[in-house]
């Protein structure tokens, strides 16, 4: 009954409160998961190793902080169990402390029982495993196939030349900006300030010099260029192409001879949604398909699939948060306790 | 949409104009016009909001500046509340609340307002839920440290019923508070769980709440527990709020993490 008492009482839950309060100060201002020498780099060299071998570079995962969170348990189950008949009377105290002590309960189910990790696919690809957090690969008692991805754009990338003229203001240095006109590749764009017609050869999302000449590495838009040619009646016949850069506009913005000069813009259009359509085989028999997107997962045999990011050098590739975590019913019971408590003891304040 | 805007800042600005000429005419009406202008800069904001999901076709609450005019909006609405339901106990606040709604209108006006579209992880029903509970959570937090701060600067007896009075919307201004804090959390949580499949990453936003939650909670416990009431409450409110403040504001800019799009 000592102990009851003592893992009851008041003082013992301020004392955990500023140290649970320390904890997640330590957790919220050091970086947590970096490296040793991040760390010596931060702090010393002897601040580095020492905040190692404290676990703050992994606070919330520290043997310590599993230690403070259980005594956090011990002291609701504790309150509840000895206050059991002040806490009747004051049903919504008790409810809020049920709720707490469901949460510490759910933690520990989730540390215990939980599997999380990612499941990197390609369209086409077949998969029973995938990466767990833990850094160990995950079985799973089916496989999963990447039929489709997509991304949607809210709206598409846009190719712009801005027609520069040098500042002919003497104390000005620089250029402005003449004319913005957005071009399509395959097209002739005419350029109303010069008079002038351009024939947009080709894009190039990802330019490179090959063996045969300008090429793409990849469909990645990493470096983007366009190649242009003058046309219309006036251009020259045997022109050539030129290059616009994207990232490097001082590199071969083109000059003409009235001291006019072209800049590609590249506009990458704005991500709306991307999403994967999975399905779940058993000894490679279709038993699910589902559309997956952010926000809108699929479960399948107590495991949750959840769209979770994508690669933009290659378009056929997803991946995929995988959870089983059989501590939610808890936790979600746990919240619906502390918060109809609350409501309970508050609204009794309130009035 | 922003004419809505520029006669909020008027209606604040004559909030506190109507008190301070009240004063200097000795009139007694001084407040009741404070009171008045409040609460049209109130539905000024109201309009502003409305007009902004409309013309955005979603919850205007995906940026650090819709969410700080939500807040200014929750801090104005609940001490309008509060006063409805107090009669006139707390009417004299309307001015220092005028103060505090202009000064942050001023800070919100230098920040990026153009509508954008959402990012995938924000199209959700949740989005609204999540952010407008936490905000009307931290407009009534805020609204606690208002009335903390006036307390702290009042002189002993002259002013005992008006402490008095400050003192009971101190205590319920942060229960208000706490209890949307916590339910702004737990929506949290459960969209987190359905958007990643994990409602706890100890991602830097969340841990900062939990911090500021666990220290109202604390604050909450000493009063009840230990009789922490009058300047000792006032105290934690203030301080508290600093808490509030480093979680909504310094975690965006000082750390990122899966709520790095609020600072936007």
């Amino acid at each position: 009954m000592k102990l009851i008492n003592k893992l009851a009482s008041i003082k013992f839950f301020f004392t955990l409160s500023a140290l649970m309060l320390i904890a997640f100060l330590l957790g919220g201002v050091i970086p947590q998961g970096e490296a040793l020498e991040a760390y010596q780099q931060m702090f010393g060299r002897l601040g580095g190793n020492l905040v190692v071998a404290l676990r703050f570079n992994n606070v919330f995962s520290s043997f310590w902080f599993m230690a403070l969170m259980a005594g956090g348990a011990l002291n609701m189950v504790a309150c509840t169990v000895k206050q059991w008949k002040v806490l009747k009377l004051r049903p919504g105290v008790f409810l809020s402390h049920v709720g707490v002590t469901l949460m510490f309960f759910g933690g520990a189910v989730h540390g215990l029982f939980a599997v999380r990790g990612i499941m990197a696919l390609e369209t086409g690809q077949v998969r029973s495993e995938f990466d767990g957090d833990s850094g160990v690969s995950e079985a799973l008692p089916f496989e999963v196939t990447l039929k489709s991805f997509q991304i949607h754009y809210w709206d598409q990338e846009k190719h712009i030349i801005h027609v520069l003229k040098k500042c002919e203001d003497p104390g000005h240095e620089g250029e402005d900006l003449v004319e913005s006109v957005e071009v399509v590749p395959g097209k002739d764009a005419h350029f109303a300030s010069t008079g002038a017609d351009l024939s947009v050869l080709n894009f190039y999302p990802n330019f490179s010099i090959g063996n045969e000449g300008p090429m793409t590495v990849n469909e990645a838009r990493e470096n983007p260029a366009l190649a242009i040619k003058p046309a219309g009646a006036k251009a020259p016949k045997a022109a050539k192409a030129s290059y616009l850069f994207a990232n490097h506009p001082d590199f071969h913005g083109v000059q003409t001879a009235d001291g006019l000069r072209y800049v590609y813009e590249y506009n990458p259009g704005r991500v709306k949604q991307f999403e994967s359509r999975i399905a779940f085989l058993e000894n490679g028999v279709e038993k699910l398909e589902k559309l997956i997107n952010v926000n809108s997962p699929a479960a399948y045999k107590g495991y949750r699939f959840y769209q979770s990011g994508y690669d933009p050098k290659n378009p056929n590739y997803s991946s995929i948060q995988v959870s089983k975590d059989p501590s939610v019913f808890f936790i979600y019971a746990g919240f619906a306790a502390l918060m109809i408590g609350l409501s309970m003891a508050f609204w009794k304040e309130m009035k | 949409m922003e004419i809505s805007l520029k006669a909020a800042f008027v209606f604040y600005g004559a909030a506190m104009a109507a008190t301070l000429l009240g004063f200097l005419l000795n009139k007694p009406w001084k407040f009741k016009y404070s009171v008045l202008a409040l609460l049209a800069a109130w539905l000024s904001t109201t309009y502003h909001i409305g007009a902004r999901w409309y013309l955005a076709g979603r919850a205007p609450l995906s940026n650090q500046y819709e969410s700080l005019i939500f807040l200014i909006w929750a801090f104005v609405g609940a001490y309008l509340l509060f006063k409805h339901f107090s009669g006139r106990e707390l009417e004299w606040l309307a001015p220092w609340t005028a103060v505090v709604a202009l000064l942050s209108m001023g800070g919100a006006s230098f920040l990026e307002s153009s509508i954008s579209p959402l990012v995938p992880a924000l199209q959700s029903n949740w989005l609204l839920i999540h952010v407008s509970t936490v905000m009307t959570g931290y407009g009534a937090l805020l609204l606690s440290f208002l009335g903390a701060a006036v307390f702290s600067f009042m002189g002993k007896a002259e002013h005992a019923d008006k402490k008095k009075s400050l003192e009971s919307l101190v205590y319920r201004a942060c229960l208000v508070g706490f209890w949307l804090l916590t339910m702004g959390i737990i929506t949290g949580a459960v969209w987190a769980n359905s958007a990643w499949g994990s409602y706890w990453s100890w991602d830097p936003k969340e841990t900062w709440s939990l911090i500021t939650w666990l220290y109202y909670a604390v604050a909450i416990h000493l009063r009840r527990t230990k009789g922490w009431k009058d300047k000792k409450f006032a105290s934690l409110m203030l301080w508290g709020f600093l808490l509030v403040m480093f979680t909504y504001f310094g975690v965006n800019y000082l750390m990122s993490g899966l709520h790095s799009y609020g600072r936007s």
